[in-house]
């Protein structure tokens, strides 16, 4: 209800009675005027009708005695008359008497006329004849001719007089109705504008007032009461409204209240559920029957088996075959008897078939009734323990059947004199044809195989009794190759490094570890096969396959690998034992010793040794013997090559000798070194003691150095850096370059090297270390 | 009156009896039908219908012009709803009451005794002479220009109680333009 169709219909109310005033208007005027047009056509009529009576008298006379001089006189009468365009007068015979022409033109007059009354009327005139009677006795005739000349300018007059009745008329009639509608559209408007403001306003106590006592003041009552009722139930409506708002507001807080519960809950949740997933043991939650209903992260972590995979399952797809018997009679105590059974030992089988050493944990969870619910079975891995534990077993085995070997050995030596010796001089003594000689010949042979025998054991049992010395390992390997004469047999491939790394060690003891190693490629491969033999620097810093850990430092390295038939898996961890042998015990074969020897050999060094075997690929072994490193003879040479300088170096490592050996170097060189452990420490030097360069290995304890570096740079922006590392490029080295670090180096460090990298960064200005 | 009447209506044609020479009407024929005529426009007072009011009498005195055409016009016609009656006088002792007399030339010397003889009636009295008028004659015809005309004394027609219809009077002669500028006559 907006206010443009509420003026409409005052315009519409305007326009009715309008409208309504103007037909009826016209209607009456119109009707008035045909009446009086048409009265005045008669009037016409009647009017031109008298005259020709008139004139017809007044002629009667003249026409009797002849005289159309006076009838001329009569028509002349009519000159007053303006639209009268002609007369004349007949004769009794018809012929013309006496005739008139008016004003103007276009008169026809008849030439004859024999009688009668007529009148014709036409658009523009009226034609009139009359007779003439004197006496009873027709004596002649009229005729009349007028134009409607009149008729027309009254018309004219009449349209005009319409016209402007008309329009005072409308103008009068819109003016009473602008006054008199408002009688109507005002009580209307009003009720609308009330209406409006209610509705705008939701002002439910607005009144409009009644202003008479019609339909439209009804229609108010009508309106006024409704709006009382609206209000009454408005009123109720905020009441409710307000205790709704209450309650929803109680509500919302209860809501709240009940979500900052369920969010402590699942936080809580999670957090065990966190505690449950990230455990360093795999926790398997099992219903009394054995079937798996929970199983942690860590479980799928170590044993390869998604949730999905091993959920609803039972526990035995998990334990291995031999293991089953033990499972099962723990789980029987815990059902049928309720007892929590000690800590028990078994192999779980991975996804991938390995196994797994675990300790099972139980504990049992129960409901309030004491009814057992589940059973809980942490499950440790303690897979490195058992391998540390078999191969503790191994080395004592290894010990004690080597101490029992070498005094063994020992007392065969002794006894092994004459055997050895005696058949040369029974020999020589014997004429040669003799089928004897063949057996004395048969007892030497096996004389000197047993003393070699011997020697093994010898080895074996003189472990860590023997003098050690500087060992060039290359010069070792190739003595050895000289000995065995393969070289123009077999193919064999040397890389040798030539700055390799010398090795504190029995030069004895290394090459019989070499030849049996050698030996046993060679074994291995036959005629045709490729024998590598490659020698390199490394630095250890992360235990290697087979060692729980190693000690990090700079190692001679030694791989010697055949393209032979390989070692069978299964086999594997036994090959070091003695006496272990796949060769079969024939006279020409070997003892079971070969490799026993060279782990010997290897511990006593404190080295390390890994196998790596591909079944019809071939085999590589790999010895790591700890580097001596002469530094009177390197830095010498360095000295010869390299400028020092006398700025402050801090080195920043966790390896004593790696320290030890920089800072000893670098002093030679001039330079002012300091040593500190770790990234920590550097950190805290540094801001008291503003370094021109600091050497950071990379891996170290606590934070690495790349962290070491930026936090360093926040106080010394510009600081200059080098980085170690026993890794090559990594995403922390290339984080530190970017940082400003000037250089990278991978362990094992040259000095040679060393020393060059820390005059060049030195000697960069400042301004391009910043970045 | 069939004979006759296409005379009347010749008497209102515009044809000069003179100079006619295929139809013949005389000059006669022409006063006869005036004869006629003038009866139509003359009022008599009531008096002059106490013996007889259904007829107009028209008298002849002396030598009779018309023959019987007279007769003839007046036959079976009616005038002022009257039937008209002719009726021939030798002399004017032979007078009798007529409300329409015609004195012929022939009476012309004895109009004194006529007039005296017809005084103190309403007779409408007709002649030719040309000081008729003069002598207290009401209506004189006269030829002119060939046609026939007449000239009225409306004061002797008045003592006689006659009333002459103006329209009669304004084609008198005599009074023709006195009646155009409007004066009426009496």
């Amino acid at each position: 209800m907006k206010h443009g169709s509420m003026s409409s219909i005052k315009h519409k109310l305007t326009l009715i009675i309008m409208t309504i005033s103007i037909t009826t208007l016209c209607l009456a005027s119109g009707a008035i005027i045909l009446n009086d047009l048409k009265n005045f056509r008669q009037d016409l009529s009647q009017d031109l009708d008298t005259l020709a009576a008139i004139i017809g008298t007044n002629s009667a006379a003249a026409l009797t005695f002849d005289d159309p001089r006076d009838a001329h006189r009569v028509l002349t009468g009519l000159t007053a008359k303006k639209h009268i365009r002609a007369a004349c007068i007949f004769r009794g015979d018809g012929t013309l008497f006496a005739r008139y022409d008016g004003p103007g033109k276009g008169a026809e007059i008849p030439e004859s006329y024999l009688g009668g009354n007529a009148h014709a009327i036409t658009s523009n005139r009226i034609d009139l004849f009359r007779d003439i009677v004197l006496d009873g006795q027709k004596v002649g005739s009229v005729f009349i001719q007028s134009d409607l000349g009149e008729f027309h300018s009254k018309l004219k007059q009449y349209a005009l007089i319409l016209a402007s009745v008309l329009s005072l008329a409308v103008l009068a009639a819109f003016l009473l109705t602008a006054r008199l509608q408002k009688v109507i559209t005002q009580p209307i408007l009003d009720l609308a504008r009330t209406a409006r403001q209610v509705s705008e306003e939701r002002d439910y106590s607005i009144r409009t007032s009644k202003q008479s006592e019609d339909e439209i003041g009804f229609l108010t009552d009508s309106f006024n009461r409704m709006l009382t009722q609206i209000q009454e139930r408005d009123t109720a409506l905020q009441t409710a409204h307000g205790k709704l708002g209450r309650q929803a507001a109680k509500l919302r807080k209860e809501l709240r209240r009940r979500n900052r519960v369920e969010m402590a809950l699942r936080e809580s949740e999670n957090r065990l559920r966190d505690l449950f997933d990230n455990a360093p043991d795999t926790y398997i939650i099992l219903d009394p029957e054995g079937t798996i209903i929970n199983f942690n992260r860590r479980g799928s972590q170590v044993l390869g088996y998604s949730f999905a995979d091993v959920v609803n399952t039972s526990i035995f797809k998990l334990v291995a075959d031999e293991d089953h018997d033990k499972v099962a009679r723990a789980l029987l105590r815990i059902r049928d008897f309720g007892e929590v059974p000690r800590s028990i030992e078994v192999r779980l089988i991975a996804k991938d078939r390995n196994t797994v050493w675990v300790s099972k944990e139980f504990s049992l969870l129960t409901n309030e009734e004491h009814i057992l619910q589940s059973v809980r079975v942490i499950c440790r891995d303690i897979t490195d323990r058992k391998k540390l534990q078999e191969a503790l077993e191994r080395a004592r085995r290894l010990e004690a059947a080597g101490r029992i070997a070498g005094q063994i050995a020992h007392d065969f030596n002794n006894l092994l004199g004459p055997l050895a010796a005696y058949p040369k001089l029974i020999r020589d003594d014997l004429p040669p044809d003799l089928p004897v000689v063949e057996m004395v010949d048969e007892m030497e042979s096996a004389a000197t195989k047993i003393a070699e025998i011997n020697q093994q054991l010898l080895s074996l049992g003189r472990r860590g009794h023997y003098q050690t010395e500087p060992v060039d390992l290359n010069t070792v390997i190739e003595s050895v190759l000289v000995a065995q004469k393969i070289q123009k047999k077999f193919n064999i491939e040397k890389n040798l490094a030539e700055d390799l790394f010398v090795i504190e060690g029995g030069s004895a003891q290394l090459t019989r570890a070499i030849t049996n190693l050698v030996v046993n490629a060679l074994e291995a491969m036959g005629k045709n096969g490729i024998l590598k033999i490659a020698t390199t620097n490394i630095y250890l810093e992360n235990p290697l396959p087979g060692y729980a850990k190693v000690v990090p430092g700079e190692y001679g390295r030694l791989d010697i690998s055949d393209n032979g038939c390989g070692i069978p898996p299964n086999i594997l961890d036994k090959i070091f034992d003695p006496f272990f042998t796949t060769k079969r015990m024939d006279r020409m074969r070997g003892s079971g010793l070969g490799l026993s020897v060279v782990h010997g050999v290897v511990e006593d060094h404190k080295g390390y040794m890994t196998v790596d075997s591909e079944p019809g690929a071939g085999t590589t072994f790999s010895l790591f013997l700890p580097a001596t490193r002469d530094l009177q003879v390197e830095v010498n040479d360095v000295l010869e090559e390299v400028s020092g300088g006398t700025e402050t170096i801090l080195i920043v490592d966790d390896d004593g000798v790696q320290r030890r050996v920089a800072s000893q170097l670098l002093n030679r060189l001039g330079y002012r070194t300091h040593c500190v452990t770790s990234g920590e420490q550097a950190v805290d030097y540094v801001k008291n003691h503003p370094q021109h360069l600091v050497i950071l290995d990379m891996v170290m304890e606590g934070i690495d150095g790349t962290e070491t570096l930026k936090q360093i740079m926040r106080f010394a922006p510009s600081q200059k850096a080098i980085l170690l590392s026993g890794f090559a490029m990594s995403k922390r080295v290339e984080e530190a370059m970017e940082l400003g670090a000037g250089a990278f180096l991978s362990k094992p460090v040259s000095y040679t090297q060393l020393a060059r990298v820390v005059r060049e960064e030195l000697d960069l200005p400042a301004m391009e270390v910043i970045r | 009156m069939k004979r006759i009447l296409p005379l009347v209506l010749l008497a209102l044609s515009n044809v000069s009896f003179a100079q006619s020479g295929t139809s013949v009407v005389t000059e006669y024929e022409i006063k006869a039908a005036f004869l006629y005529n003038f009866a139509k426009f003359v009022d008599w007072p009531t008096s002059a219908f106490q013996t007889d009011s259904t007829t107009i009498i028209i008298g002849i005195l002396g030598d009779d012009p018309f023959g019987s055409i007279l007769d003839e016009i007046v036959a079976d016609t009616k005038v002022q709803n009257k039937r008209l009656q002719v009726k021939r006088f030798k002399q004017p002792g032979d007078l009798t009451f007529c409300h329409i007399l015609y004195v012929s030339k022939s009476e012309t010397k004895r109009l004194q005794w006529i007039q005296r003889k017809i005084s103190g009636a309403s007779t409408l009295t007709i002649g030719e002479s040309s000081d008729f008028l003069e002598r207290g004659g009401m209506i004189r015809l006269v030829n002119k220009r060939n046609k026939v005309r007449f000239e009225i004394n409306p004061m002797a027609a008045s003592k006689a109680g006659l009333r002459i219809s103006s329209r009669l009077l304004k084609l008198a002669e005599n009074l023709k333009n006195t009646l155009a500028n409007g004066r009426v006559p009496q």
